[in-house]
């Protein structure tokens, strides 16, 4: 339900709890003691019946009786009370909720779910929000607040941990607080009835006492939400996850390859990358990965160079690079000629660079120096193990002195540190981190956070892509692709034969390898006498899915006489078997047999997840292709970029790059036949599993040789199933001047980001103020992100811009709107550059939201306009907005449309 | 429609939205808010007056593309009233 009220939950002057006790050993009791002994400066009410007083402090009978609505009400009564309570505290006017009471059946029994409904229902009228239920509650150091039974009070900090497991939030809370290390928020989700994940992005993205968001995720509720939410926080602040299950896949009864292969862990995997978000294997990477981030400047690529005294602990570090798949940096040879000329002779004479134990203070020097002017290096891990020879902080204070001195090469080679040993490294590592040099106590652990960086960069760049609905550069026959999935959804079928799976792919521009579809043996003889042989006969059944399984493929048959006594053998064999169910509507295909010198097996398919809707998956093929499980998943919509990217992330590329005078393989062509399935199963929402397996590659293209496709009827748009809403191109329009001039209108994109600072440092002090409601000298940039990052789903945001259509071009203004999940009312807000008005822009902006708005269903725009604002108050008349007074803000008034 | 036509129409409208615009020197060329007072909700009215005086409903898309005279004749003149 968005951010909505969630302020009241993080940021409450006032609280209750409901149910406090004194009874040991109860939630009640401990989460009574710890309200009060955590320090909270608001009002604390304590509601118990039975009781006055509770150590000395007043009891009140029942909520109605409180003196005044609580800004946050923390429940941790029976089940069976929690919807009346939530009733009467949403009636005294408290918007915001935590239900730590546990047995609502966690969702799992009738009743348990019953009470649950009755328990949002009861706050759905006055939108009142609620954690949990089942949950440990939140904390809240910042303020002091602790309302959960966690006994130990963590301390403040900049990170937020939001967990679903109670248990886990306390372990993290006992773990971290022994390290010194401090929170904004602890929140632990339970049954995520209301708020969840994807609310709590949306939260921490925008608040300003959270430097980095941390989660610990078992699954994740209303995925398209999750996406756009962690998309968006991902662009202001490190998200980081740990996931729960990565081997506790459950085993889907699949009936295809790819769904066999698409385990529930890997689809999250793929999402997280999508998202921009770092994912992590446990805690102790979560907190070492947040150290990384917070300290390390962004890296501009992957190759790693490592300064170290002692040749074991490069040959460690090393080791960790390539088994994380890491880049070790080729020194330049300049670089080793500088190297050779300040090191003695013994030195490695490559990357690790070795300066021997006897190392001292300016011999680091010298070669760190020398190290990062080298362009083909993006970052140095310097390294020290303690000899009695070498320096120790007396080398930091050198190597810290030489980043300040070259601080354009500090700025464009990053540096990490790993000093080992207690005593004097450990001072030496403090000494790296007050200077935002991270530093780490073993190689394996500096390598591992240079990793978590390089991927962090990666996953950065992945979220600003913005695939469009409309493909790129192919037509597809839709209309042939429709007539094929109708028909196999008026006859009942849902898998479709061979042939119509091929002719679907084929209108869909993938090169597909004619297929005859014949009634009988002797029609396949005499198809095959009409092709050039060797041939291949498959059985064509609706029975009959995994064809090879059953015995139902020959390859290379030499005549037409070798096809017809084999499909003889099919009819009477597979009909026994009862593979088939009655011989008299098998079928059969022929085509030629396929062997092309250097080609590749390679497998595309489609699967549609429970949470996250379709899933592409690309890979190694063949009949072996699940023991090989050489695989990449990514949610659709693709482009090429992600395509390639998905390519990229499977062991086969290495080989489809070519080898040993092997030629490589057309990767352009198989980045577009993925393109092309991602948009199949973008624009029909019937299509729910797709194998082409094989599909051959080699030097001179694709060819899908064999294709599985299962239909069931749509229950919605396609689009809707999709996690990501692909960018809508068909809104792009282009409007004209009357001077001939033309402007592009068009959905934003994240690239926008820096067009959208430029517009905005065009704007007069006067001009921000009236937009914005309140001066602003400059746009903050996490502000700048959050602004171009949407999801054209809740949020959409049409600019005007040079109708060239070149990346970063200059915006001169646009309209959004942003709705509320459930769609009926979206606030707007509009801009235009000052040498833009007057000239039916912002009219024709107005217009343009109001229609959009009105097509996709919403009920009611609004937005609030500062009251010296005439022009817009007066254009907003004009559009028949009506206005009302904000609450407590007599300087803002709303203005709000009925659709 | 008619230059002369399309000509009477928007200078009358011009001169209920922007009174002070001085009609008898305009420059046909020259968006309307260059030489006079003429801002987002003038050319909101002028457009919903020329939808009435047209008959015809005018896309948001075109608006900017009536903000000259010249834009308004060019644009109307194919109108079929």
């Amino acid at each position: 339900m968005s951010v909505r009220n969630l302020e009241l939950l993080f940021n409450p002057s006032s609280v209750a709890l409901i149910g406090a006790s004194t009874k040991p050993q109860t939630v009640g009791a401990v989460a009574t003691r710890n309200i009060f002994t955590a320090g909270f400066q608001g009002d604390i009410y304590l509601v118990n019946p039975r009781r006055s007083e509770i150590d000395g402090h007043p009891c009140f009978a029942d909520v109605a009786g409180l003196p005044k609505a609580p800004d946050l009400a923390v429940i941790a009564t029976p089940p069976e009370s929690v919807p009346q309570v939530i009733a009467e505290l949403g009636a005294l006017g408290t918007r915001a909720a935590v239900v730590i009471t546990a047995g609502f059946g966690e969702g799992d029994t009738a009743r348990g779910r019953a009470l649950c409904n009755a328990m949002l229902e009861a706050a759905r009228p006055h939108l009142l929000r609620i954690v949990g239920p089942n949950c440990f509650g939140l904390m809240l150091p910042r303020i002091d607040l602790n309302a959960s039974f966690i006994h130990i009070h963590p301390l403040p900090g900049r990170l937020a941990f939001v967990a679903q497991s109670g248990a886990l939030l306390s372990t993290v809370v006992d773990w971290a607080t022994h390290r010194r290390i401090g929170f904004s928020h602890l929140v632990s989700l339970g049954d995520m009835a209301d708020v969840d994940f994807g609310d709590m992005l949306d939260y921490l993205g925008a608040d300003v006492h959270t430097r980095a968001i941390l989660l610990y995720v078992e699954s994740i509720t209303h995925a398209r939400k999750f996406m756009s939410a962690a998309r968006a926080a991902a662009r202001i602040k490190p998200v980081i996850v740990v996931k729960a299950g990565r081997y506790g896949e459950s085993a889907a009864a699949a009936s295809s390859h790819t769904g066999a292969m698409a385990g529930s862990d890997a689809v999250y995997e793929a999402a997280f990358k999508r998202a921009g978000i770092l994912r992590v294997n446990d805690l102790e990477a979560l907190f070492d990965a947040v150290a990384t981030l917070g300290q390390m400047q962004p890296v501009a690529g992957d190759r790693l160079a490592v300064l170290t005294n002692g040749g074991g602990l490069g040959v460690m570090a090393t080791d960790t690079l390539i088994y994380k798949k890491g880049n070790l940096a080729r020194l330049a040879d300049a670089t080793i000629a500088r190297l050779n000329e300040v090191l003695p002779s013994t030195w490695s004479h490559g990357n690790p660079v070795d300066i021997i134990g006897d190392a001292t203070a300016q011999r680091y020097v010298a070669a760190l120096e020398a190290i990062m002017e080298d362009s083909g290096v993006d970052a140095v891990l310097v390294m020290n193990c303690p000899t009695a020879l070498s320096a120790g902080t007396e080398a930091v204070q050198a190597i810290l002195d030489t980043i300040k001195q070259r601080s354009t090469y500090a700025r464009r080679c990053g540096l990490l540190a790993c000093w080992l040993g207690e005593g004097q490294a450990k001072a030496a590592r403090q000494m790296f981190s007050e200077q935002g040099i991270p530093s780490y106590e073993t190689p394996t652990k500096a390598v591992r956070g240079f990793m978590q960086m390089v991927r962090y960069r990666h996953s950065q760049t992945m979220l600003m892509e913005v695939p469009s609905d409309i493909p790129e550069a192919f037509s597809p026959d839709r209309r042939a692709a429709r007539e094929i999935i109708d028909t196999v959804l008026a006859q009942g079928r849902s898998w479709l034969l061979e042939t119509e799976a091929k002719a679907v792919l084929a209108a869909y521009g993938i090169d597909v390898v004619p297929t005859v579809a014949v009634a009988s043996p002797e029609a396949a003889a005499g198809v095959a006498s009409e092709m050039t042989g060797p041939f291949v006969l498959k059985v064509l059944s609706n029975d009959i899915v995994h064809k090879s399984d059953a015995g139902g493929v020959a390859l290379n048959l030499e005549t037409p006489g070798a096809v017809r006594e084999r499909a003889d053998w099919m009819r009477e064999h597979l009909g026994q078997t009862g593979a088939h169910s009655g011989t008299g509507s098998m079928g059969f295909s022929i085509q030629p047999m396929i062997s092309r010198e250097h080609s590749h097996e390679l497998i595309v398919g489609m699967h549609v997840d429970s949470q996250f809707g379709p899933v592409l998956l690309f890979g190694h093929g063949g009949t072996a292709t699940e023991i090989i499980l050489d695989r990449s998943l990514a949610l659709p919509p693709l482009n090429m970029n992600l395509a390639r990217e998905m390519i990229s992330g499977t062991r086969i590329s290495h080989l489809l790059a070519g080898y040993r005078g092997v030629p490589g393989a057309d990767v352009e062509e198989i980045a577009a036949t993925l393109l092309k399935v991602s948009q199949l199963v973008c624009d029909f929402a019937e299509i729910v599993e797709l194998d082409i397996n094989p599909l051959l590659s080699d030097p001179h293209g694709t060819l899908a040789l064999d294709a599985r496709l299962r239909v069931e009827p749509a229950t919605q748009p396609a689009g809707q199933r999709l996690a990501i809403c692909p960018y809508p191109t068909e809104l792009e329009q282009i409007i004209r001047l009357p001077d001939g001039e033309t402007m592009l209108l068009r959905p934003l994109r994240p690239e926008d980001e820096p067009a959208f600072q430029r517009l905005f440092a065009t704007l007069s002090p006067e001009a921000i103020r009236l937009r914005f409601l309140h001066s602003m000298k400059k746009l903050p940039k996490t502000m700048a992100a959050r602004l171009t990052q949407i999801d054209y789903d809740r949020e959409m945001a049409l600019v005007l811009t040079e109708s060239d259509g070149r990346r970063n071009g200059d915006l001169f203004g646009g309209v959004r709107f942003s709705a509320d999940p459930n769609n009926e009312n979206a606030e707007f807000a509009i801009l235009l550059g000052s040498d833009k008005t007057g000239l039916g822009l912002g009219p024709m902006l107005m217009r343009r939201i109001i229609d959009y708005a009105r097509s996709r269903g919403i009920r009611r725009l609004f937005g609030e306009v500062l009251y010296e604002n005439r022009s817009m108050l007066a254009l907003c008349k004009a559009f028949g907005f009506t206005r009302s007074n904000v609450p407590n803000d007599p300087g803002v008034v709303e203005v709000s449309l009925q659709l | 429609m008619q230059k002369e036509e399309i000509d009477r129409i928007v200078l009358g409208l011009l001169g209920q939205v922007a009174p002070e615009a001085p009609l008898d020197q305009l420059n046909a060329q020259s968006p309307f808010r260059n030489q006079f007072q003429f801002d987002s909700v003038d050319f909101l009215k002028f457009i919903l007056g020329l939808e009435e005086k047209i008959g015809v409903k005018i896309p948001e898309l075109d608006y900017p593309a009536l903000a000259s005279l010249d834009g308004c004749r060019a644009y109307l003149v194919p109108v079929q009233k």
